[in-house]
């Protein structure tokens, strides 16, 4: 599923039934036609991303044009490896385009089935959130409010937005960890609204290889269907940070091995759950894997910026947990996982 | 609407040559004129031919590989005697003989069926496609579809 789509889809089911923003909007107001925007206002930009980790950081940097309501053109120029790459979205449809391999991957979303997850999450964040002004900023020139995310359970600030006093587009996200720290941030600059944005500029160019990405392709919120599609007794975990939830899954065959994937959410913060019952261990020869613990099971996690994967074997299934959370969370969520 | 920009400024603009105040200043003007814009999108489907077309002829022979040829090319070559006196010196033979010791045991390790792995990249990956349902999230900052390297080889 992509971010620009969710938004979209997002609008199509709310729109109908919200009244438009009032002058003054409430926070809870901002937060929902800060979602809706990009499905009615057409802009031009650069958009920096940063994540950052323990031990390492990522970021990238693109152009990005977008037509309201569901055509974006995302055109990398940093990091060096993905200089001149592409990502077009056209509605539930997405183009990445890799110049260097001369091919493009198209993944295809299944609407209804990310309409509810992305209608999920949302109402998990209202639930799980207080949503605060704080006082307007000026933000690379233009006027902003600002909404302050803060966890009912922990009263922790998780999330800050600059929303677009006029056009209510997000221009600065801030996400934070527990102990206040930034853990990222994406921004938009050189932004400039307009609807004068050339069809062609959203055309995959001819000539490059296709392939399709069926990986990420049906996913569905019916967890509970999808875990009893998986070929094989999969577990659940008894133990979850307060808030969390199950909105999405999937079955994947890797290499013929059939992958149960569940994400859980408390509407901000995420947890993926890999299993798979036959002898199919994770392979972390890219990484620097570290040793741990989960329950009594030997287990090795590796920190990718502010992401940990954490892996194991009860003997008899294969887990892999991936989050933004704290190891130690994880590690009580692993050892939860029990028949 | 500002004045046009000359050819070599929009070659500098496509190969992001030019400082960021002419380069947001040029990329605000695209926005609005249709002349320049054409002129623009002729230079990046030159620009992409280009690239495509040195990326299909990139051949690069390994050093190597290239003095052995001209050494062959230019020594004489060598009577049958000579060649068999060559293979017959224990400097050939011995390594041989453990050169086919060594691949026998090879061939054996890898008849035994091997264990699956999956690349932890995969899970990274899906994890940042499903994390896009998330309201205000930015997904994974590097797109997954374009640094990954493992394949799904079907879907269930």
């Amino acid at each position: 599923m992509r971010r620009s789509s969710a938004a979209l889809l997002l609008a199509a089911l709310l729109t109908a039934s919200t009244p438009p923003p009032s002058p003054s909007p409430s926070a809870a107001g901002l937060l929902h036609s800060a979602m809706i925007a990009a499905a009615h206002v057409s802009y031009v930009g650069e958009v920096q991303v940063l994540r950052i980790g323990m031990e390492r950081s990522d970021a990238s940097i693109y152009r990005v044009e977008h037509k309201a309501p569901g055509e974006t053109r995302r055109w990398y120029v940093a990091p060096q490896g993905l200089y001149g790459d592409e990502v077009i979205t056209r509605g539930g449809t997405e183009y990445s385009i890799d110049v260097k391999r001369e091919e493009v991957v198209v993944s295809k979303d299944e609407d209804a089935d990310q309409q509810i997850a992305t209608h999920g999450n949302y109402r998990a964040l209202l639930a799980n959130y207080d949503a605060l002004s704080a006082p307007d900023e000026t933000f690379d020139g233009r006027r902003t409010h600002v909404v302050v995310l803060n966890n009912k359970f922990t009263g922790e600030t998780t999330l800050r937005l600059h929303i677009d006093a006029v056009t209510h587009l997000v221009l600065e996200r801030q996400e934070y960890a527990g102990d206040g720290s930034l853990i990222a941030e994406m921004r938009i600059e050189q932004l400039r609204y307009t609807n004068s944005i050339p069809k062609a500029v959203f055309d995959v160019p001819a000539g490059l290889r296709r392939v399709n990405d069926p990986a990420r392709a049906r996913e569905s919120s019916d967890v509970q269907q999808v875990i009893a599609s998986a070929g094989f007794a999969a577990l659940v975990p008894k133990y979850l940070p307060e808030g969390f939830g199950p909105v999405a899954g999937d079955v994947v065959s890797i290499k013929s091995v059939p992958t149960l994937h569940v994400l859980y959410s408390d509407g901000i913060r995420t947890i993926s759950l890999f299993q798979n019952e036959k002898d199919a261990a994770i392979n972390l020869s890219r990484f620097k894997a570290k040793e741990t613990l989960v329950g009594n099971h030997p287990a090795r996690y590796v920190e990718e910026g502010p992401t940990t994967l954490l892996a194991w074997s009860d003997g008899a299934r294969h887990f892999a947990l991936v989050s933004e959370l704290r190891l130690s969370e994880l590690r009580k969520i692993g050892a939860s996982l029990a028949p | 609407m500002n004045p046009h920009f000359s050819h070599d400024q929009l070659i500098d603009y496509v190969h992001g040559e030019l400082s960021p105040s002419d380069d947001a200043v040029l990329q605000q003007h695209l926005g609005d004129c249709a002349a320049c814009r054409a002129l623009y999108q002729e230079e990046v489907r030159i620009s992409e031919s280009l690239r495509s077309y040195a990326r299909a002829t990139e051949r690069e022979m390994p050093a190597g590989i290239r003095n052995a040829l001209f050494d062959a090319i230019e020594r004489p070559a060598p009577s049958w005697q000579e060649r068999l006196v060559v293979w017959l010196r224990p400097a050939i033979t011995v390594p041989v003989a453990c050169a086919l010791i060594i691949a026998g045991i090879a061939g054996y390790e890898t008849t035994r069926p091997p264990g699956t792995t999956i690349d932890a990249v995969y899970y990274l990956d899906d994890h940042a496609a499903l994390t896009s349902s998330v309201p205000f999230s930015e997904g994974n900052p590097v797109p997954a579809a374009l640094l990954s390297s493992e394949s799904v080889d079907e879907t269930e």
